[in-house]
């Protein structure tokens, strides 16, 4: 009996305990079983894939071609970054010229530059490009010139905007894009990632997909560090990233190139400039991509016409008088002018009536002069010289011209030889037409591929020219009467109130 | 007739007094013994840097020995912080979780850090609009090796500490474990695939709830409730950690850069590894 109370009392007890505890507690917490942090020791940082065996052509050119690196449009990168790229640039037989901006002492302008070029490489420019120097450009690459063009998403520039008062990246994409517009060829303003597979950070980009091209020949990986894509029509794409590599832009994309070449072989850009630089240009196949790129700069073939002038001549040079081209001490002197302005520019000139065989030359007579070099211009399609002093000369693209006054410059371009005629109605007037040999320029005259018209001598008045015109010039004031009708002032313009 | 004396005993005071009053008087007193639960809210509204994590540690050590303290609710509103700091937090609740429930209330922002943080938490909360994610690692590349007359030391590093490829190549050892603390903390109800997650975009709460990131959405008070539910109790007190540590809240001065104004800046004021959203309208780092 006393045990049951002793229960009772128990149980009592315990009643507000419990109460307490099931008011505030309805159970224990069990922590996830499958709780853990990552285990950092198993992380391991990724390492460059491995130079590709196969080892870069190693053959030297014997003819060293000029190749220009632009300078002068806010490049964003340092020449210390390209110094394996330029090496072995030079070591395949290029010459390097860089141009810097014309107003620095010395500086030959682009224009001039591009005359004798085999190559323009431009890369990361953000100063823009005027139009001239687009156009200038355009026809370069028309003749045979190389465009090899790199843009890169890490080399904007950060600047302050003033037109919209605020700071950020100025783009070089649309600073190239102007220089490329010609060749259907355009930059993104973007940058290509791949979250998937990617060397050692999402924006190292492994690229596999290559088109079918001299620049792609044995490429199986490449790896760009941080590259644009690039975009074209009429072009071909070279190289191209996977299903996983996405473009900034849109965070999606498949097929998204990074090199591209233009439709007529002559331009290729590239939407990365790492590559180039050490130690990247070591990794993967990137060496043999660097050394295709350098077959394409030094590949092209260059055709030149007069416009390339004084750069047309490609051995010593012999200059060749005709035969009634008298020697004098007037035009003794200009001739030597010539030689000094070819030696100035390390060119040999000699002056001679026997050409060597493996000089160029340049040939000064007067329009009926029986030179035997004249058979050269047979070759010319509808070129007729004057048979005498009344005639007319025809020329190419020009049709009918009086000789009278005009000069006639014709660039022939043989396999063994290279012939410069500079012919006009007169030997005094073919000396008065060999002085732009000494300035380097044809502005003065009119210019048609391998022809030009200069003016050289005075025109002759055949009785069509000034004593037919009246000079009887009227140049006296009208007196006032004159300014109004006979009959006084007109009436006043009508107002709306009248 | 058996039951009539045991009957007769109970009507007596002396034995009601005993065996009934007396033992619901102590037990009522002893039921006292049992603590009222509570929820320990620990806040960060800062930067997660060597003093802001100091704080915080402190905070969580007493959460976890504090039986009274049965649960916490962390509220953040923060960029991030510091590799080391983040990292460092961040395995301390790991092992508080491992004895309590642990729940983040997002308040403003839980962006790179602030979501590593997140991460080790049982479940998320956040206000609708706050802003979550931007998981991944951001560094200012060291200077490229240099020599210099006066100055000469014993290896090429010495004066930059490693290699600007090394270091990008380190900083994905650091997104790597980043990548794991959310997907073992997340488990299955990360609906995001790695290229989302590693995207480093930030999301409005309620996109980040559609992609698993988060567990719901509404206001503190129902968090704390959801903290409840998680440690099994209800008719709690809640209590203010910061109060309890001796570290008094730190001042994100210490971290962001000010400028000669006197203005805060978004951005460290020194170079360094970073688990940091850094909002677009300061992109420069030192």
């Amino acid at each position: 009996m006393k045990r049951y109370r002793i229960y009772v009392a128990v149980g009592i007890f315990l009643l507000p305990i419990l109460a307490r505890g099931l008011w505030f507690y309805r159970g224990w917490y069990l922590a996830p079983s499958t709780l853990s942090a990552p285990d950092y020791t198993s992380f391991r940082m990724p390492l460059p894939p491995t130079n590709s065996e196969q080892s870069p052509e190693e053959d030297v050119e014997p003819d060293r071609r000029v190749v220009l690196l632009d300078y002068s449009h806010n490049n964003q990168f340092d020449f210390a970054e390209l110094d394996a790229f330029l090496e072995e640039l030079t070591l395949r037989g290029a010459s390097i010229e860089i141009v810097r901006d014309t107003y620095e002492p010395g500086e030959l302008p682009l224009r001039e530059r591009l005359k004798y070029a085999s190559a323009y490489v431009v890369m990361t420019p953000q100063a823009s490009f005027a139009t001239t120097t687009v156009q200038l450009v355009e026809r370069f690459v028309a003749r045979g010139g190389r465009l090899l063009v790199i843009s890169d998403p890490t080399r904007n520039l950060y600047d302050y905007y003033y037109e919209y008062f605020s700071e950020g990246y100025l783009s070089e994409a649309f600073i190239a894009d102007s220089l490329l517009a010609p060749f259907d060829i355009s930059y993104a303003n973007d940058f290509l990632y791949n979250l998937i597979e990617n060397e050692g950070n999402f924006r190292h980009v492994f690229f596999r997909q290559f088109a079918e091209d001299t620049l792609t020949d044995n490429l199986s990986e490449l790896v760009f560090y941080g590259a644009r894509s690039i975009q074209t029509n009429s072009g071909m794409k070279l190289i191209t990233g996977d299903e996983q590599t996405h473009s900034s832009q849109v965070n999606a994309g498949t097929d998204l190139a990074v090199a591209v070449r233009s439709l007529d072989g002559g331009v290729v850009a590239i939407g990365d400039l790492s590559f180039l630089t050490a130690p990247y240009n070591q990794v993967a196949d990137n060496p043999i991509f660097i050394d295709h790129l350098i077959d394409f700069l030094l590949d092209g073939e260059r055709s030149l016409d007069l416009t390339d002038y004084p750069y047309i001549f490609q051995n010593s040079i012999s200059l060749l008088k005709s035969e009634d081209f008298d020697l004098t001490a007037d035009n003794l002197e200009s001739i030597t002018a010539i030689q000094d302005t070819f030696h100035a520019r390390g060119q040999a000139l000699v002056f001679t009536d026997e050409p060597e065989e493996d000089s160029d030359l340049i040939v000064l007579a007067p329009y009926d002069s029986e030179s035997e070099y004249f058979e050269m211009l047979d070759s010319i399609d509808g070129l007729e010289m004057p048979i005498d002093m009344f005639a007319t000369l025809s020329v190419p693209h020009f049709g009918e011209i009086d000789p009278s006054g005009i000069g006639l410059v014709l660039l022939v371009q043989g396999e063994e030889r290279t012939t410069l005629f500079l012919l006009a109605a007169s030997t005094d007037d073919v000396l008065e037409l060999a002085g732009f040999l000494e300035t380097d320029e044809l502005d003065s005259c009119m210019v048609w591929e391998n022809v030009a018209l200069c003016k050289a001598g005075a025109a002759t008045d055949f009785g069509f020219g000034f004593d037919e015109y009246d000079f009887n010039f009227d140049f006296e004031e009208p007196l006032p009467e004159d300014l109004f009708p006979e009959d006084g002032p007109q009436e006043p313009t009508p107002t709306p109130e009248s | 007739m058996s039951d009539a004396p045991a009957q007769e005993n109970w009507k007596t005071p002396r034995t009601i007094l005993i065996f009934l009053i007396l033992p619901l008087l102590v037990g009522s007193t002893f039921a006292f013994i049992i603590p009222r639960p509570q929820i320990g809210i620990i806040r960060l509204n800062d930067a997660i840097y060597f003093e802001s994590a100091d704080a915080l540690i402190q905070q969580i050590e007493h959460a976890r020995e504090d039986t009274q303290i049965r649960a916490v609710l962390l509220v953040l509103n923060t960029p991030g912080g510091t590799v080391v700091d983040t990292e460092a937090v961040y395995l301390e609740l790991i092992r508080l979780r491992a004895r309590k429930p642990v729940v983040v209330y997002v308040q403003g922002m839980a962006a790179s850090g602030g979501y590593y943080l997140s991460a080790a938490a049982n479940e998320i909360y956040s206000g609708p609009s706050s802003v979550i994610g931007n998981v991944g690692v951001i560094v200012t590349l060291p200077e490229a090796p240099f020599i210099v007359e006066d100055i000469v030391t014993t290896g090429p590093y010495k004066m930059t500490g490693t290699g600007r490829d090394t270091t990008l190549r380190e900083i994905d050892v650091i997104k790597q474990g980043f990548y794991q603390a959310v997907v073992l903390g997340r488990g299955d109800r990360l609906k995001l695939d790695v290229e989302g997650l590693l995207s480093g975009r930030t999301w409005l709460a309620s996109e980040a709830l559609q992609h698993g990131l988060i567990d719901g959405l509404g206001s503190l008070s129902e968090a704390l409730d959801h903290t409840a539910r998680l440690a099994k109790i209800q008719h709690y007190d809640t209590v203010e950690l910061q109060d309890l540590s001796d570290n008094p809240l730190s001042s994100a001065v210490g971290f962001f850069t000010e400028t000669a104004e006197g203005i805060i800046t978004p951005l460290p004021n020194k170079a360094g590894i970073f688990l940091l959203y850094i909002p677009p309208s300061a992109r420069r780092l030192p």
